[in-house]
């Protein structure tokens, strides 16, 4: 009879190793599965006298072919690679529209100073006048279509801020979720639920593309606790934290993240990896930076033209007036939602050529205000808040119209839109001062106010003491263009380790078809041969009874 | 070593797909004939690409200005010329009256010398190419000399206009009346031609009284085309200069057309056989895909 029982346990065995291959051909696609195999072992054998007696064949498990080592070298290259291709896909948007040099403010500025140039050498000509308009606008426009851009890009940020927010949050109660069932199983079960640990392990990877975590493994219960940033919990064992993408407290306009309950804002420069991460650090680093150098820009062209501009004596004797419509009132000063205060606070330009591209925080501590510029972090304090930004003179001047309560803070930004906001003042040829303060009516070939506006061409003054418009837009394009090189080659080295890791990770646990094949017809071979077994113990069984006959 | 069969088609596309997108960069720079198509390919070229730009159209925005100084400091030369001329006529006619006593020819000097001076006037109103009077200073629409009961008033001022030929280099474009005739000193030609054609009319006026008038006007209109020969000479000069800083600047802008060009352009032949070469690469992908892609154990069960 033990033949027979042999011959069952040989089926079975065949049959198991043969279900688990058309298993793993079937998940030959599957993300995240890794293939499976038959851990087999023998049957405790029989003892007689002249031996122990083999008892055939049993499947101690169905084992998932994992490496730790492999998948916790994915984990880390794949998250980086995330952060760079979406920091990529953000930094293009803007690369591609900057350098164009025939377009653009670049070819823009040019035109606008030759225009001045050609109206300095014909300073009563119509055309020459109707040029210099004409290039202004250009100029203009050209600032506040780039400014509506940004802005636009600004909120598509934000918009893909919520979304990765949501997916992450999503993810992470998955996560929890799939942590209290594996538990569940192990504890029922004692065999490992091959394709719920997958499952588990693919949702780990895709909110490790979107955040980047750092997975611990509670020894004990198996579960995965993961953490994000600089220790922020998202799923301990059964549970998970969820984070809000909610408006700034400063800006409206804008989307940070926040912990759950939204008070703890946890999105700040490199806080956060993954792609979240690339877009609040894209958003900072090079969306913010570009707004304000070009803001900037706009600021010190406008004010500086307008300067002369009203120096000069337009073609009915009349003194000049704003060239371009100023821009002294364009800084944003934001009042945080938590101020307990109702104090408004206002900045004006009052020295563009002192203007950082920077923004600046005020705090007050109830007796005290102090500013700090946030992007190197030097700060200035005052009781005097009027003092206080003459102390300072970074090119704005500070107003305030109450006493803040003490803790109470503000938000300036002195340049961010005023690219939004360039536009030419005056439409009537006439009203352009060409000519000189002294300029008497009927001098319409004093030139010397549209000299002096084409010198301001190559004034190194304009920007913080030592940058020319032109120049400073070159430095701009310049930076953009280093940030998007340094990223696209970062991407490329760090696309090769995530190549190099996932390689190694599927060389040992993805499915190969002619393994599977190879082994089909094993197993195949296997079954036949049990089946032979019990074909061999009936023709033993019929010769026993023929005898008897 | 164990191959994933999904990942190996993973790779084999993403191999494709990179060698696609090279060459699709290599058919739009050559489609654009740029070798920067956006700042991130070589930032520091794009940047001093934009440099040169900026230098390039200064350079052009001079040379424009160099043209116009050119042409209105030719069109004023010319006048002055024309000034002289004049000038030299009241000597040689005031020469002749010296010594005469003949009322009938110096009513003929006279006579000459009224049509001379509207001579002298028109030159002296004379407008330039883009209708603006040549020495009214910066009253461009102003009538700069207008004659009033004989002598000529002068309605200009003393402005000078200049245009920038070059980075901190302005030349003077125009001279006004003032200087020019100097309005206002005993040499105004106007105000001594006007007498002249007085004395010369009054029958009253002989002897040492009438040589001394004659003199005087001898002296003043020599004095007075000195100063117009002066201006002249300094126009000259500035044509010079012009000239020289016109080939300075077409210098420059064929220079930084160069530098441009050298900067952005694409080598066309050097681009025409990487695109040879990006085709080959993704023609022998896709075959090796096509191929292994048949190798199945699977084929053969």
């Amino acid at each position: 009879m033990s033949i027979y029982s042999t011959g069952v346990t040989a089926l079975q065995a065949a049959q198991a190793s043969i279900a688990t291959t058309g298993h793993n051909i079937a998940n030959v696609n599957t993300d995240g599965y890794r293939r499976q195999e038959v851990v087999l072992a023998t049957n405790t054998a029989v003892k007689t006298g002249s031996g122990y007696i083999g008892q055939g064949v049993n499947v101690t498990t169905v084992r998932r072919v994992y490496s730790e080592f492999l998948e916790r070298q994915v984990i880390q290259s794949e998250s980086r690679a995330a952060y760079l291709d979406q920091y990529q896909t953000a930094i293009q948007q803007i690369d591609s529209v900057l350098g164009d040099r025939s377009a653009g403010f670049a070819g823009a500025i040019q035109k606008f100073f030759a225009a001045w140039q050609n109206l300095s050498g014909n300073p009563a000509s119509g055309p020459a006048r109707q040029g210099v308009l004409g290039a202004a606008n250009v100029v203009a426009n050209s600032i506040n279509s780039m400014g509506d851009y940004l802005q636009s890009l600004q909120e598509s940020v934000n918009r893909e801020i919520s979304s990765l927010v949501a997916q992450v949050n999503s993810y992470a109660s998955n996560i929890a979720d799939m942590n209290t069932r594996i538990a569940a199983i192990q504890n029922s079960q004692l065999q490992p639920p091959n394709d719920l640990l997958d499952q588990r392990d693919q949702l780990v990877s895709q909110l490790n593309e979107l955040v980047g975590v750092t997975v611990v493994k509670d020894a004990t219960t198996g579960d995965y606790n993961l953490f994000m940033g600089r220790g922020f919990q998202l799923v301990v064992g059964g549970e998970s934290n969820a984070i809000s993408a909610s408006s700034s407290q400063y800006d409206p306009l804008r989307t940070e993240v926040y912990a759950a309950g939204d008070v703890v804002q946890i999105s700040g420069k490199s806080v956060i990896a993954g792609r979240l991460g690339a877009l609040l650090d894209y958003r900072e680093e090079t969306l913010d930076v570009t707004q304000n150098e070009l803001g900037r820009i706009a600021i010190a062209m406008t004010e500086s033209v307008n300067a002369l501009h009203a120096s000069g004596v337009d073609l009915n004797g009349g003194t000049g007036n704003n060239f371009f419509a100023s821009l002294t009132a364009s800084p944003l000063a934001l009042a945080s939602t938590n101020n307990a205060g109702t104090a408004v606070l206002t900045a004006t330009i009052n020295n563009a050529g002192q203007l950082t591209a920077s923004d600046y925080s005020l705090t007050f501590d109830g007796a005290t205000f102090t500013l700090t510029r946030q992007s190197d972090g030097q700060s200035w304090s005052d009781p005097d808040v009027a003092v206080l930004s003459g102390l300072a003179a970074q090119g704005f001047a500070l107003s305030i119209s109450v006493a803040p309560n003490a803790g109470d803070s503000f938000l300036i930004r002195p340049t961010v839109v005023a690219a939004n906001n360039a536009s030419v003042a005056i439409s009537d040829t006439a009203l352009i001062a060409a000519a000189s303060g002294t300029a008497l009516p009927g001098d319409t070939l004093d030139n010397q106010t549209a000299l002096a506006i084409t010198a301001l061409q190559r004034d190194i003054t304009l920007i913080a003491g030592n940058n020319t418009l032109e120049s400073s837009y070159t430095s701009l394009v310049h930076r953009v263009g280093s940030k998007a090189e340094e990223v696209e080659t970062n991407l490329r080295a760090q696309s090769n380790l995530l190549d190099q890791a996932v390689q190694a990770q599927q060389s040992a646990s993805g499915v190969n078809l002619d393994e599977e094949a190879a082994n089909l017809i094993r197993y195949q071979q296997a079954y036949q041969a049990a089946a032979q077994l019990f074909k061999t113990a009936n023709n033993m069984f019929d010769t026993l009874l023929a005898l008897g006959g | 070593m164990r191959i994933s069969t999904s990942y190996s088609f993973q790779m084999n596309i993403a191999a494709m797909q990179e060698k696609q997108a090279n060459l699709s960069h290599t058919q739009q720079q050559l489609a654009t004939q740029r070798r920067i198509l956006t700042p991130s390919d070589d930032p520091t070229g794009a940047a001093h690409a934009l440099q040169v730009s900026q230098s390039l159209a200064a350079s052009e925005s001079y040379a424009a200005n160099i043209k116009a100084a050119t042409i209105r400091l030719n069109g004023e030369s010319n006048v002055l010329e024309a000034v002289r001329k004049v000038l030299d006529n009241v000597r040689n006619i005031a020469n002749s009256a010296s010594g005469t006593s003949d009322m009938e020819k110096r009513a003929h000097y006279a006579t000459y010398l009224q049509q001379t001076y509207q001579d002298l006037l028109g030159y002296a109103n004379t407008t330039d190419t883009d209708g603006n009077y040549m020495f009214a200073g910066f009253k461009g629409g102003t009538v700069p000399f207008q004659q009033v009961s004989g002598a000529a008033n002068y309605q200009g001022d003393a402005g000078q206009r200049s245009v920038a030929i070059s980075n901190g280099r302005q030349i003077e474009v125009s001279d006004a009346g003032q200087t020019v005739f100097g309005v206002g000193s005993a040499d105004d030609p106007f105000a001594v031609i006007d007498q002249f054609i007085t004395d010369l009319q009054n029958p009253g006026l002989t002897g040492s009284a009438y040589d001394t008038a004659v003199n005087t006007a001898l002296t003043s209109i020599s004095n007075a085309r000195s100063t117009v020969v002066g201006v002249h000479n300094q126009v000259a000069t500035r044509l010079q200069e012009l000239q020289e800083a016109e080939t300075v600047q077409a210098n420059f802008t064929l220079q930084f057309k160069n530098e441009l060009d050298r900067v952005e352009s694409v080598d066309m032949q050097e681009a025409a056989v990487k695109l040879q070469l990006q085709q080959v690469s993704l023609q022998a992908t896709q075959q090796a895909f096509v191929n292994a892609s048949q190798l199945f154990l699977f084929n053969y069960l």
